[in-house]
């Protein structure tokens, strides 16, 4: 969509259409979050200092915003994307892939598709919306951006290079400023510079991200479209006061990062199958909080699972797998490949016997975790990173709880 | 190269690609046929290949080939240029340049290729020895097993169906499960199939085209062979080549259930029908469905907080004591249209023990569908 909660306001109050209209936080610290086309002419833009956008251009409508508003706009106009494409992947309120593969005999070509997606939501909601066809997710984003304000631009499979290529990197996926300026200080300017690059010299400088990298400015996007993109992960890990190389005291703080990020997908009714090892070296390799090299692997399971005792296990053996040589700074558990807990499908294989025991079990201990705090019962082996005088400083991760 | 081939047996050939070339591969030749022609055989032969290195078919066409050689084109854009060609015969001519030159009657085409040495190595297929199967047979072992493997790509092992000989009964098995169902078949398809004797998982991808090969035409004689990773279908001058799943199918033995409490029979159609409308109120993701087995009759319900409630009945040879058991509609479905039979037999033991569907008229095929808690 464009400029999508200032066209909302513009759309639903006529005195305002037709001039600069900015909506955001109003606070000292406040952002703008979109801008009317008619404020973008003043140089103002999202994510912009509300008081520089009020500097710009001292006419601007500043607004609020109202977010219920926008967010029932939004299934709208989601609900004509689905009319279109059975799999539709949402970005954000205002911003979604469609995938249209296959649909060609049904609903013909790509671009008399977008055109007629542009009239019924223009029709429907009043709003303009911008389209961007091409082969791959990344390419078809970057066609939006540029056909915007009102527009379409189809980018079909052989003009993908012509069309990336004179694109600065900072266009790819992936590419912040960080990566920017070393990609600069190698000579890599534009998605051309990567593309055209051998995959040995990129993997010398960049590892295997620079590899992966350049093929997404080669227009190799193999992500496909997801039609769920939900929950991401469960995670804690903790940052010890002392480096530690001791592999029972490892295996005890992974215990106990596993119990509670168990206990918490029991509580939002979850199961996650794939599960991630985190560490951090303790050995300084730069300069900066992230001078310690970070490491991270994972394993997923056949059944999803949200029993601590069975995160740890698989856990620790990730551990072992990978071999530690040096102390390590930080560790960390994380879940993900989530799944509702009380879908309810029983397996044919995998679960183990007992199971079923081992719910009820968490289920009893997560009352009295409840009644009595989550240090009232522990696993026999979980204590001794405590009683061992480390202090935890842990820090959760979870996703933000949403109804999409 | 240089030749001229009548256009429906181009036509015939470059459709029967269409489902091989992505177009989402990350080679981006992978998209493209590979086309070569040679003088050996009496005026000639142009062979059309495609692969997405997992399955590779391979069609061999009569052509007057005046100049022997290779190229690869688009193969999208070919089939649709030859399919709006007139009823003629069509010349195709590689320039220097890899540019292909078609002509037919007066239409004129010249299609941007790539050289024929771009395209990755096809696999090869050195078992001299393949068996010959009933193609019908093989089309219904498909039918009945496809639809149970695992599209989930963590499952690797699952994502295709597994072929066995038994040794007992020499009959050949297929079996696919996804974890939640399983899905099985006996037949007698051929005695002694040659590099099966360990049993070997074939990719669902490479099932598709072998079904979509069996119905093309009255193919009267399917060719299989197996040969470390790799399986063969041959019917007529067409070739599939399949990469086998490396990867450890389950014991699926052990979920088959041996003791059955319960058992109703049927009308196939009568179930089909009422677990359509049923399913219509059922969790959008469970596709929860409620069996309730009471004197005489079997309630399907299912019930959604946002959506209301649905009940369907049916008339049963049931005269035990009342039974319920959760069961994904969809899972149901799936088994009940892949069947087609007439009648159906539904055996159960427990509300969390597995649920078997057996067709009346075939004793070889069996489907286990484990039940939801509800």
């Amino acid at each position: 969509m464009d400029a999508f909660y200032a066209s909302v306001e513009q759309r639903d109050r006529p005195e305002l259409r037709g001039r600069p209209v900015a909506v955001g936080g109003e606070s000292r610290r406040g952002v703008v979050s979109a801008a009317s086309y008619e404020a973008r002419r003043y140089g103002i833009h999202s994510a912009m200092p509300s008081f520089e956008a009020k500097r710009l251009c001292p006419d601007l409508v500043f607004l609020r915003g109202d977010m219920v508003r926008y967010s029932r706009e939004s299934r709208r106009i989601f609900e004509i994307f689905r009319e279109f494409s059975p799999v539709v992947e949402g970005l954000s309120l205002d911003e979604a892939f469609l995938d249209l593969s296959g649909c060609e005999r049904l609903l013909g070509r790509p671009a008399a598709v977008g055109e007629r997606l542009r009239a019924r939501v223009r029709q429907e909601t009043g709003l303009a919306v911008s389209v961007g066809i091409a082969p791959v997710k990344l390419v078809a984003k970057i066609a939006s951006a540029a056909a915007k304000p009102d527009g379409l631009l189809e980018v079909p499979p052989q003009r993908v290079r012509e069309f990336l290529d004179p694109l600065p990197v900072r266009c790819i996926w992936g590419i912040g400023s960080v990566a920017e300026r070393r990609l600069a200080d190698a000579g890599f300017l534009s998605a051309g510079d990567l593309a055209r690059a051998e995959d040995s010299l990129l993997e010398k400088l960049f590892g295997e991200r620079g590899i992966k990298l350049a093929r997404l400015a080669r227009g190799e996007d193999l992500r496909e479209i997801e039609a769920h993109r939900e929950a991401v992960s469960y995670s804690e890990e903790n940052t010890f006061d002392e480096d530690i190389s001791d592999r029972g005291l490892l295996e005890a703080t992974i215990l106990t990062h596993a119990e509670s990020v168990a206990r918490r997908l029991r509580r939002d009714g979850l199961r996650g199958r794939t599960l991630v090892l985190k560490w951090r070296e303790a050995r300084r390799r730069s300069q900066g909080p992230r001078g310690y090299p970070l490491h991270t692997r994972q394993t997923t399971l056949f059944e999803a699972t949200n029993d601590g005792g069975e995160i740890a296990r698989e856990v620790r053996r990730l551990l072992v797998q990978a071999h530690l040589s040096a102390a390590v700074r930080l560790i960390g558990v994380g879940v993900t490949g989530l799944e509702d807990a009380d879908a309810g499908q029983l397996p044919l294989f995998g679960r183990a016997e007992g199971s079923e025991r081992r719910d009820r079990l968490n289920s009893a201990l997560d009352e009295i975790a409840a009644r009595f705090g989550s240090g009232a019962v522990a696993r026999a082996s979980q204590g001794s990173a405590e009683r061992a005088g480390l202090s935890l400083q842990i820090k959760r991760g979870e996703p933000p709880h949403s109804n999409g | 190269m240089k030749l001229t081939i009548g256009k429906d047996e181009l036509l015939t050939g470059l459709s029967r690609i269409q489902a091989i070339v992505d177009k989402r591969n990350s080679m981006p030749i992978l998209a493209n046929v590979l086309l070569e022609a040679s003088a050996e055989q009496d005026t000639g032969s142009l062979q059309l290949s495609a692969t997405d290195l997992e399955v590779t078919i391979r069609g061999v066409h009569g052509a007057e080939v005046s100049e022997p050689g290779a190229l690869t084109v688009a193969a999208k854009k070919f089939f649709e240029i030859v399919r709006e060609l007139p009823h003629d015969t069509v010349h195709l001519h590689a320039t220097e340049n890899s540019y292909l030159d078609i002509r037919c009657a007066r239409s004129h085409f010249t299609l941007a290729g790539t050289a024929a040495a771009e395209y990755p190595t096809l696999p090869t297929f050195s078992a001299g020895q393949t068996v010959a199967v009933q193609p019908m047979t093989l089309a219904t072992m498909i039918e009945r097993t496809m639809y149970a493997a695992s599209a989930d790509e963590t499952r690797y092992n699952l994502n295709g169906v597994y072929i066995e000989v038994l040794p007992e009964t020499e009959k050949i098995r297929m079996v696919a499960t996804d974890g939640h169902r399983l899905a099985l078949v006996d037949r007698t398809l051929a005695t002694d199939l040659t590099g099966l004797s360990s049993g070997v998982i074939i990719p669902r991808k490479g099932l598709a085209e072998l079904k979509r090969l069996i119905d093309e035409d009255d193919t009267t004689e399917i060719q299989l062979a197996f040969e470390g990773n790799t399986g063969l279908a041959r019917a007529g001058n067409v070739t599939l080549i399949m990469r086998l799943i490396e990867g450890e199918f389950p014991n699926y033995n052990q979920v088959i259930p041996k003791e059955m409490e319960l058992q109703v029979l049927l009308s196939t159609d009568d179930l089909i029908h009422a677990l359509r409308r049923v399913v219509l109120l059922s969790n959008e993701r469970s596709r929860a469905v409620r069996f309730e087995l009471l004197a005489g009759r079997l309630t399907i319900s299912s019930s959604n907080p946002d959506l209301g409630d649905a009940r369907d009945e049916l008339d049963i040879d049931y005269a035990g004591k009342p039974f319920s058991v959760g069961l994904n509609a969809r899972y149901l479905l799936d088994t009940l249209t892949s069947l087609r039979t007439k009648e159906v037999r539904l055996r159960l033991y427990s509300d969390l023990s597995p649920v078997q569907l057996l067709p009346t008229d075939d004793d070889d095929t069996l489907a286990v569908i484990m039940p939801m808690r509800l």
